[in-house]
């Protein structure tokens, strides 16, 4: 298998070179202090100048013709290594980095590498260090990175204190979340305001704005990766944290030491013990509350060998006598690493991911409730190939099955029947891909790749063609495991960086991708009940094209850190419920679903302060985002809800004494593009108001100041603790989270702002040992 | 209650004693007046009544403005017109209309300035009550509001849905004799084609009410216009928008054609 790979990549890449003897350093990069494999982090050869990145599982590998080389480790926050090798043969080489203590045998070099921004082919990507993120306030002292990541250019929350989020003017259906490899189809928790990312159990976070590696596939507008921690290779160590309205535990260790490890992290909020003695009487025995539940362990077989088994649990719960409601994430991801040789690195993946939504009426003996859910089986297989110093390529397939239960409907006495309302959709999603990243020269490196997606309907299923009225004029049922239905995608995939010199490159990417799942939401808050539906005859799969062009720029020895980005984005196929349309009881669902396009571009400005007791950023966007509808506004162009022209943050943090450091950060964004009304007029007895185009209206500017401190109340080796205390919204903004518009007590129209937070102070305890 | 109402609530269960709520005064734009046209025709008694209003702006004073001098005309499916009669300011009535399950009668208004503006509605098939039910609400567990003394009731209304058509039904309420406004029961026979159905009204009553319950045999296009105004007149989560209706010339309002059975019950104090 392996040689039969090589030959065919030989043959594609006759540049390859043969003329010298070559020998291959490689190896894993890993934390001293966990055992934690380390993502992204560089290893340079000085003599050459060439160098690699470790991939997703701290794997990496450089190929080199004889002799003697100077080679660099290094992360970021960490402490450089440098290694001299006389390289005569293949050399396995593993290596830990500390953040403090060194080693004796190496010589340490402290953050020389920290241009990897500067020089990677990355462009459009927000890296985020979860240890960084835990320093920013946040409401209720509930850290959260996808808040954190609301901080960042291009990058908007769905609306005040909510984990959902827009990327680049596209919709929230358009970010595909990986937690381990596996698809969470709704990251939120508690309709919005926390996400189900605990922080505890996180190692790294990425998120791709744009030019996308050929390896992600199936949404338009983002890709976030999240990898979760393998747990401590080396000792057992506990942390946790008790906050105001959750507390976490996470616990982890080696199974056997340097062999194997696991780490179980688990996360409950109490909101509703709390909320108690506030709610009326018919509230009192309600339900309130979500849980989180990671777990994660893994295994070294053998010298090529590595198997890991990551899981998720996550499930909100509300609900009284008369009503209840809960919904959740489950994801469960089995891979095998598999090293074929020092230059082949693969990666085999089993991943089972569902999300479903249950909820129940009931009044006397008569009860409404339905269900809903999606469920994913998904095989994958990656590789990554390094060639030689100036080419690695990355190859690999997937297959992944999609059962999407649209909602269940359920009426009439007791829960007597149980009618379903629409058919299951089934569907096989397909993708192959292989790029390459090469470096031309000194200055030019160039990832190119490509990507072929397909995607299949499977029987059994009753397709309906609808005519103008919304009635079924006919329909064609398919057999059980019938394939009805297929599309295919053909997305190039190019990144590409050029050093101007040694502090600043410019970048440029280009990205189409193809998505085949839409979500269908009928609110403005996203909630729960927004409905997963798969592409069909009827609806064709949402396809983006997406050029950016960036200027990076380093000061001050890397000690700041510029981006300018500029992006233009068109999106196709774009779905959306006509007026009034909703996914709840509708046997005709596809009759309600408008098609259309979008358009999105805008320019964002970075600066960061990286080094220093006082770091932080800034981050500036510029952008705007359009839709086009025919059955809207008579067709022509609209703003889009998450059109926000100007979105500004900012970011500090100030390291006062090894016990104290203080935070803020501060947001201000143009108000979202809703619907006002542009009159009243009575109709069967009752006010009804006359509406305006389709967001034709705007909310009120948004800004915030939050403020944090972290008081590090013993810090030695047995055991840390720290107090963190934060304080959202300082000057207490009342900014609006919807307005209303209704009669008043004297029956005068009024229009009514509702807003969510105050003053919100906070104090959680954290602790590790 | 509407689902999104249900996580209205919900939400502000979750942020509890924060949020808040305050009057605005925004600078909204207003659009020219537009006609609104309530147009219904009993297909039992042969009788209708149209009534025309303007649309004002949104901070304008609650006040209709009748329009008057328009002529209203109703073609019925043989050809035959029935010109209105102007009862009062705005109020325009006909009698005679024959209208048999299945006809189509087509509705022509023409305002004082000539503009035209037309309408179709489908005549639906009959309807009666089978019975109707009433539910006396727990009081203290519940978490419906009223005053201590009186009893609280839910009112059920059981009928049989006509087999091999589509039906639409609404249950309107009066009680003493005030119709109860901005409350839509809707229902079709979707899940329960030819079955004995049942809804309960989505108001609740007093003890000592008299209620009149009216059920309501609608067609397609007139259910879907209840139902875009109840779920505009809710939460107000979802995106806002004009209901879908059956007139041209960009005029508001509806023009339906109904059958009706209507049950009066008082409920015990």
């Amino acid at each position: 298998m392996s040689k039969y790979l090589k030959s065919l990549l030989f043959l594609m890449l006759p540049f390859a070179a043969f003329s010298q003897e070559n020998y291959t350093i490689s190896g894993y990069m890993r934390d001293g202090s966990t055992g934690e494999e380390l993502l992204y982090a560089t290893v340079v050869v000085k003599e050459t100048g060439s160098g690699a990145t470790t991939n997703l599982y701290g794997f990496y590998s450089i190929t080199l013709p004889a002799g003697k080389y100077t080679v660099q480790y290094s992360y970021i926050g960490m402490q450089a290594q440098e290694m001299v090798v006389d390289l005569k043969a293949d050399l396995k080489k593993d290596v830990e980095l500390t953040s403090g203590a060194t080693d004796l045998n190496e010589i340490v070099i402290e953050g020389e590498k920290d241009d990897e921004n500067i020089t990677n082919t990355e462009v459009s990507v927000v890296t985020l260090d979860v240890k960084d993120a835990k320093l920013i306030p946040v409401l209720l002292g509930e850290q959260d990175i996808l808040k954190t990541l609301q901080l960042m250019p291009g990058v908007s929350s769905n609306s005040e204190g909510s984990s959902g989020f827009f990327v680049r003017g596209g919709d929230a259906d358009q970010n595909l979340i990986l937690l381990d490899e596996a698809p969470v189809y709704n990251a939120s928790h508690l309709l919005g305001f926390f996400s189900v990312f605990n922080s505890d159990a996180l190692k790294d976070v990425k998120l791709y704005k744009g030019g996308m590696p050929a390896e992600y596939g199936g949404r338009v507008s983002s890709v976030m990766d999240v990898r979760m921690k393998n747990g401590n290779m080396k000792e057992w160590n506990v942390s946790g944290g008790l906050g105001l309205i959750s507390s976490r535990l996470t616990v982890e260790g080696p199974i056997q030491k340097d062999k194997g490890s696991i780490i179980v992290s688990g996360r409950r909020t109490y909101a509703d013990v709390l909320a108690k003695p506030f709610l009326e009487d018919g509230f009192s025995d309600a339900d309130l509350y979500f849980y989180d539940f990671n777990l994660k362990a893994n295994y070294k077989i053998g010298e090529k060998d590595r198997i890991y088994l990551s899981g998720y649990l996550g499930r909100d719960v509300f609900g009284t006598d008369n009503f209840g409601f809960n919904w959740g994430n489950t994801t469960g991801t089995l891979r095998w690493n598999h090293l074929f040789s020092d230059k082949l690195f693969s990666n085999t993946t089993l991943v089972y991911s569902d999300y479903d939504y249950g909820f129940k009426v009931q009044a006397g003996n008569n009860g409404i409730s339905l269900s809903s859910g999606i469920y994913d089986y998904n095989l994958k297989q990656d590789y990554n190939y390094y060639l030689n110093p100036n080419n690695t390529l990355s190859f690999g397939w997937l297959v992944n099955y999609h059962r999407l239960k649209p909602s269940t409907f359920t009426i009439g006495e007791e829960e007597a029947e149980e009618d379903e309302t629409q058919d299951e959709q089934k569907a096989l999603e397909g993708g192959f891909y292989i790029s390459n990243e090469q470096k031309f020269s000194d200055k030019l490196t160039i990832n190119y790749g490509v990507r072929l997606s397909t995607f299949s309907n499977v029987g059994e299923y009753t397709e309906k063609v609808y005519n103008e009225f919304d009635d079924v004029i006919s329909s064609t049922t398919y057999g059980s495991g019938e394939i009805y239905n297929s599309y295919y995608g053909l997305e190039p995939r190019v990144n590409a960086t050029y050093l101007l010199n040694n502090s600043s490159s410019l970048k440029a990417s280009y990205n189409r991708n193809y998505q085949y799942l839409h979500l269908l939401s009928n609110s403005t808050s996203g909630t729960p009940t927004d409905l997963w539906i798969a592409s069909s005859p009827l609806v064709k799969p949402q396809i983006a094209n997406q050029v950016a062009l960036g200027y990076f720029r380093n000061f001050n020895n890397n000690t700041y850190e510029f981006s300018a980005e500029t992006y233009y984005k068109n999106l196709e196929n774009q779905v959306d419920f006509e007026d009034g349309g909703s996914g709840v009881n509708n046997l005709d669902l596809e009759s309600d679903i408008v098609f259309g396009k979008g358009r999105t571009y805008g320019l964002e400005v970075f600066l960061k302060k990286k080094k220093g007791d006082f770091t932080g950023w800034i981050s500036y966007t510029l952008a705007k985002s359009e839709r086009q509808f025919e059955a809207i506004n008579d067709g022509s162009w609209f703003s889009a809800r998450q059109d926000r022209t100007h979105d500004i943050s900012i970011v500090g943090v100030y390291q006062l004494s090894p016990k104290w450091s203080l935070s803020a950060s501060f947001v201000y964004y143009t108000g979202d593009a809703v619907t006002f009304p542009i009159g009243k007029y009575f109709i069967d007895g009752g006010l009804v108001n006359l509406y305006g185009d389709r967001n034709a209206d705007r909310m009120p500017n948004y800004h915030r100041l939050d403020l944090g401190a972290t008081y590090i109340v013993k810090d030695n080796d047995k055991f840390y603790s720290d107090l963190s205390f934060s304080i959202y919204n300082i000057y207490n903004q009342r900014n609006a989270y919807q307005i209303n518009f209704a009669l008043d007590d004297t029956g005068a129209t009024q229009a009514t702002k509702l807003s969510l937070f105050g003053i919100v102070p906070s104090i959680t305890w954290n602790f590790n040992f | 209650m509407k689902l999104y109402q249900i996580i209205g609530i919900l939400i502000l269960l979750t942020v509890g004693m924060s949020s808040c709520e305050e009057i605005i005064e925004l600078d909204l734009s207003n659009s020219e007046p537009r006609l609104v046209i309530e147009a219904a025709v009993d297909a039992e008694s042969g009788a209708g009544i149209v009534s025309l209003t303007k649309s004002n702006g949104f901070y304008d004073p609650i006040s209709l403005e009748l329009v008057t001098g328009a002529t209203v005309t109703i073609t019925q499916a043989d050809g035959t017109e029935i010109a209105f009669g102007s009862l009062a300011d705005g109020i325009y009535i006909g009698t005679g209309i024959v209208a048999e399950e299945g006809d189509v009668l087509s509705i022509l208004v023409v305002d004082s300035e000539g503009n035209e503006y037309k309408a179709n509605s489908t005549t639906p098939h009959s309807v009666s009550i089978d019975s109707l039910e009433l539910i006396e609400l727990e009081r203290g567990g519940g978490s419906f509001g009223g005053g201590d003394e009186e009893k609280l009731y839910q009112v059920f209304t059981h009928w049989q849905d006509k087999a091999g058509t589509e039906s639409f039904y609404r249950v309107r309420a009066t009680v003493n004799d005030t119709l109860k406004t901005n409350v839509y029961t809707l229902a079709d026979d979707l899940l329960e084609e030819g079955e004995a159905m049942s809804r309960p009204f989505f108001d609740i009553f007093e003890g000592g009410d008299t209620v009149e319950i009216q059920l309501l045999s609608i067609d397609k296009p007139t259910y879907i216009y209840y139902d875009n105004l109840s779920s505009i007149q809710g939460f107000g989560s979802s995106t806002p928008f004009n209901p879908k209706n059956n007139f041209d010339n960009n005029a508001l309002g509806y023009f339906g054609v109904f059958r009706l059975d209507t049950e009066t019950v008082i409920l015990p104090e």
